[in-house]
């Protein structure tokens, strides 16, 4: 019933709201019509017709009015009257263009900014993962009786796992690193793949685009393969056909059994495809090689889960001394993923809306100094009768069209600025692809647009609330200034936006002088003129070691050959370049404190494979002994070197060379340090956590390698030569990742710098959206009290005094500000201990060099409004008033 | 007493529905029958007619149209919807209620 009455009612009230005029013109008619009969009636009864019509119209007792109550009796007035404001708003805008341009720009920059760096946030940190019930997802991590935390774990102890623990649906594993060289069709090329366990699929609970996944009644052969939906484009060119075909990979026939589905990325989008992973339960237990996720049972929480494994890993501990002391920790998987760059990316979302709120200061203030000069007109239709309702729904109107037009620019700069900022984010970063404008980063933009427009357009509203009509009525013709409480409002507002300009500021400097001090970092190695060219060995075709050393041979004697170049040398790893292979290690006859099993407790070291010349093409100092050499090889002694930081770790005081170290488990084999060369740093130029120990390539054999090419030119223009050279010994070769070493350096940079280059053109925007809202209430109160410095002039007062007094008034809000933000400067920067490099959070420098620069271009901002002030001609000034 | 008071909003409703009931007219003719069969003892002003028409249009309980008059004018002509002749039963259901209520009880005083 009272929904049938609604649809009746709604066309009524539309139709209201939208045929105006039309229904005025009908209430005309239907009243003339009216009058005229009751005119007729008049005459009739014998009135003159001046009489009857004076009569007729008495008879309506007001006829304006009751056309009033006709038209409340439509219920439109609220709309109606909303729609008069627009109207009028969009009039008057049009009069003033630079000021609207001034507010939507204001509007748009601010909301497009937010937006861009909230989507990022959402897409990056905040987003579930694209699996089914993704809070039930967990990976595990093994923690050293060191400290140590491996972000994988070892078959058996899967294998244990999975038979003991009664909290999770199904675990799956997948091996952190495989290389697969995909030969046969086309260019050889080197993709990263997951050997993985059947029951991968099943915990995230994915099905495949096409045909199907491996199960485990395919058992562990290694013979089946599924790709991924950008290997199938991209290689095979969505050939359906694919199904049931075989590639190579690595030599060996693999047959595709499907395709996944393109939002299918597990453990990160560069993986290619995935194949069967054998399970020899007899691998070294302490081969931590496999990462884990699983999937909760329903209703079973990650603390029950965690306090099962424990159980579970205490028991393993127990059966295998070398697990004595390591633990087991589950944490969600969403976590695990985005732990490395969520502080960043928070702290560049905290960063933005700090300049959003410096941008919405300055809008409140020229919408508060735009009512001011109005306020006459506002204030003379209060005295005529007009509602403080009816006017402060005006005020919230004429900002109406302003936010309308800055929140939809915003939006149009928020798609082009992410098109410029997502290739600038680090390679690392993950789910990079996830980044997009969808209902959730609308709605966020909404919800900024809608707290803009509340934070700015409430204060012109709040002043009609504030007027006294007498007073103002008083003032006649002047501009009304309404009192202190105004000018404490504007100040307050200034103030607080230095606040937050300090605090950027001071952001800014920590993360400038951080980048340069990690800029200025000793890597331990020279990484100009050189050329970085990783390749994969592929075992199935070079089975044995001696075929990969004499592979690795030819190459490096092919590449040297080519004029031009200085050096050429192969590591396992490259510096810098994200890969590593670490491990702890075990030294003869060392003070250093063991487990009961005769482990390093302090031992986690960078296990690298390194050929003779490889040390001079890095530029990587000998210290004592010899590098290795050519000689050194399968069937000779084996030897190994330390860097100075392993020499002072394991053998303080005492000559190294002749000493011997081994990996950190039983079976492996001794070696004797023949050389001591300089420490590298491997991880990053901000983190330093392992030595390292290098093993020669012809005893340590390697199919993962980093070849690294000196000349003495660009190494750009040695790329097409080195590529060719090495498929001149094997045209199946592929290579990845080629690159100058200068550029391994930056990428590995490319966070920090990220970081550093948004904060500071965020504090770079803010500073001269301060500048322009100091000048802007100096200049708007310097207009207000010209009339008092025209008669401080007129009675003696110095053109200097008068200077000295609005820079006086400048340089105090400056200072309320900068003493407010340093506050919130030093207790927010402890959350950014994490984040700089080589200072600390309370940096000095920073601090002084942030406020003074705010500081002085405060007063500089304040200098212009008060030269005005100064040349204020008394006579003009008294005359006018 | 200087003006004539008016009747109650909601009884105007009433008899200006009641009214419609029987035919649709336009508001001069409703104005005319509201003075003929009432005389004088309600005074309804013509001023307060209208915006109670067009209330009661808004509410869909009347409905408006167009259309020629005797003389051949134009003339917005009212007439009783569905729902208007459903309120109109209730509302005159009302009413009676009401006003043997408030009969009694002034007869009760009397007495």
């Amino acid at each position: 019933m009272r929904l049938t009455r609604w649809l009746y009612k709604l066309p009524l009230r539309v139709r209201s709201v939208f045929q105006r005029d039309r229904l005025e013109r009908e209430l005309d008619e239907e009243l003339q019509f009216h009058i005229e009969h009751q005119i007729q009636q008049y005459v009739a009864k014998g009135h003159s017709p001046d009489e009857a019509r004076y009569l007729a119209l008495r008879a309506f007792a007001g006829i304006e009015q009751r056309k009033e109550e006709c038209r409340d009796a439509r219920h439109v007035s609220v709309v109606e009257h909303a729609i008069q404001d627009l109207r009028y708003a969009a009039r008057v805008l049009r009069k003033s263009p630079g000021f609207a341009l001034a507010v939507v720009a204001t509007l748009a920059l601010g909301i497009g900014a937010t937006t861009a760096v909230f989507s990022v946030v959402y897409g990056v940190v905040l987003q579930p993962l694209p699996y089914r019930e993704p809070k039930q997802l967990v990976s595990t991590w093994m923690i050293g009786a060191n400290a140590i935390r491996f972000p994988a774990t070892s078959i058996a102890n899967y294998l244990d796992w999975r038979a003991e623990n009664t909290v999770f649906e199904d675990i799956g594993m997948i091996k952190l690193v495989s290389n697969f060289n995909i030969t046969g069709d086309g260019e050889p090329e080197r993709v990263l793949g997951g050997r993985s366990t059947a029951s991968i699929f099943r915990v995230l609970d994915v099905q495949p685009m096409l045909g199907r996944v491996f199960t485990d009644a395919d058992g562990q052969v290694e013979d089946k393969v599924v790709l991924s939906y950008g290997l199938w484009q991209r290689r095979y060119a969505g050939d359906r056909q694919i199904l049931g075909k075989k590639i190579q990979l690595n030599g060996a026939p693999y047959t595709v059994l499907g395709v996944m589905p393109p939002e299918f990325q597990y453990p990160n989008r560069e993986f290619a495809l995935w194949t069967p992973l054998m399970l020899n339960p007899e691998e070294f237990r302490a081969a931590l090689d496999y990462g884990c996720i699983a999937r909760l049972k329903k209703g079973v929480t990650l603390a029950q889960a965690q306090a099962q494994m424990a159980e579970i890993q205490l028991r393993i501990g127990k059966t295998y001394p070398t697990f004595q002391g390591m633990r087991v920790e589950i944490t969600p998987m969403l976590e695990d993923m985005v732990r490395t760059v969520r502080t960043t990316l928070y702290l560049l979302l905290a960063a933005v809306l700090c300049l959003l709120l410096i941008g919405c200061v300055n809008l409140a203030n020229m919408l508060v100094a735009r009512s001011m000069t109005r306020s006459h007109e506002f204030v003379v239709r209060a005295a005529l009768g007009a509602n403080k309702g009816r006017l402060m729904l005006q005020s919230v109107m004429e900002v109406l069209p302003l936010t309308a037009l800055g929140g939809a620019g915003g939006l149009l700069l928020t798609k082009w600025m992410l098109s410029i900022l997502v290739p600038l984010l680090p390679s690392t970063m993950p789910r990079v692809e996830a980044i997009r404008i969808d209902w959730e980063v609308l709605a966020f933009a909404m919800v900024v647009l809608f707290a803009t427009s509340i934070v700015t357009g409430i204060w012109p509203a709040i002043q009609v609330l504030r007027w006294n009509i007498s007073e103002t009525l008083r003032e006649s013709g002047r501009t009304t200034t309404f009192g202190s409480s105004t000018s404490r409002l504007r100040n307050g507002l200034i103030v607080s936006q230095i606040a937050a300009v300090v605090i950027l500021m001071v952001v800014s400097a920590l993360l400038i002088r951080s980048f340069v001090a990690l800029q200025n970092v000793d890597p331990g190695f020279r990484s100009n003129n050189i050329l970085s060219v990783h390749l994969a060995v592929s075992r199935s075709k070079y089975r044995s070691d001696a075929e990969v050393t004499r592979l690795i041979q030819r190459i490096l004697e092919r590449v040297s050959a080519i004029p031009g170049i200085v050096s050429v040398g192969m590591v396992n790893r490259l510096p810098l370049a994200g890969g590593n292979q670490n491990g702890t290690l075990e030294f003869e006859g060392t003070t250093l404190p063991r487990t009961p099993q005769g482990i390093l407790q302090t031992g986690n070291f960078d296990w690298r494979t390194a050929t003779p010349d490889y040390f001079r093409t890095l530029g990587i100092p000998l210290i004592q002994g010899r590098v290795f050499e050519e000689s050194d090889t399968a069937d000779r002694p084996l030897v190994g070197l330390i860097d100075d930081r392993v020499a002072r770790l394991a053998w303080p005081q005492q000559n190294p060379i002749g000493k011997r170290f081994r990996m950190g488990f039983p079976e492996a084999p001794w070696v004797e340090v023949v050389g001591v060369v300089g420490h590298v740093r491997h991880a990053g130029l901000d983190v330093d956590p392992r030595p390292q120990v290098y093993w020669p390539h012809s005893q340590r054999v390697q199919d993962r390698l980093a070849l690294a090419v000196r000349g003495n030119q660009n190494p750009k223009q040695l790329t097409a030569t080195v590529i060719s050279a090495i498929h001149d010994v094997d045209p199946e070769q592929p290579v990845y990742d080629v690159r100058p070493m200068d550029e391994v350096v930056e990428r590995s940079l490319s966070q920090q710098w990220l970081t550093m280059a948004l904060v500071s053109l965020f504090a770079s925007v803010a500073l001269v959206l301060a500048t322009v809202g100091v000048y802007g209430v100096l200049s708007y109160s310097v207009g207000l009290r010209r009339r008092e410095i025209g008669i401080r002039i007129a009675l003696g007062s110095s053109r200097r005094e008068v200077i000295w007094t609005v820079l006086r008034h400048g340089g105090s809000l400056a200072a309320v500000g900068m003493i407010i933000g340093i506050a919130g400067a030093l207790f927010l920067s402890r959350m950014l201990t994490t984040l700089v490099y080589g200072i600390t959070t309370s940096d000095a420098l920073s601090f002084i060099s942030a406020s003074l620069v705010l500081l002085l271009v405060a007063l500089a901002a304040s200098y212009i409004p008060a030269r005005r002030a100064a040349s204020v001609d008394p006579m003009s000034v008294l005359r006018t008033d | 007493m200087s003006k004539p008071k008016d009747v109650v909003q909601g009884t105007l409703d009433l008899l200006i529905m009641k009214i419609l009931a029987l035919e649709p007219m336009h508001g001069w003719a409703i104005s005319q029958r509201l003075k003929q069969i009432s005389g004088d003892v309600l005074q309804v002003s013509d001023g307060s007619l209208y915006p109670a028409l067009h209330k009661l249009e808004q509410e869909g309980w009347i409905k408006a149209e167009w259309a020629p008059s005797e003389n051949n004018r134009r003339a917005k002509y009212y007439s009783l919807t569905r729902a208007g002749r459903r309120e109109l039963e209730k509302e005159a259901a009302n009413w009676n209620r009401l006003s043997t209520a408030i009969t009694q009880v002034v007869n009760l005083t009397e007495a």
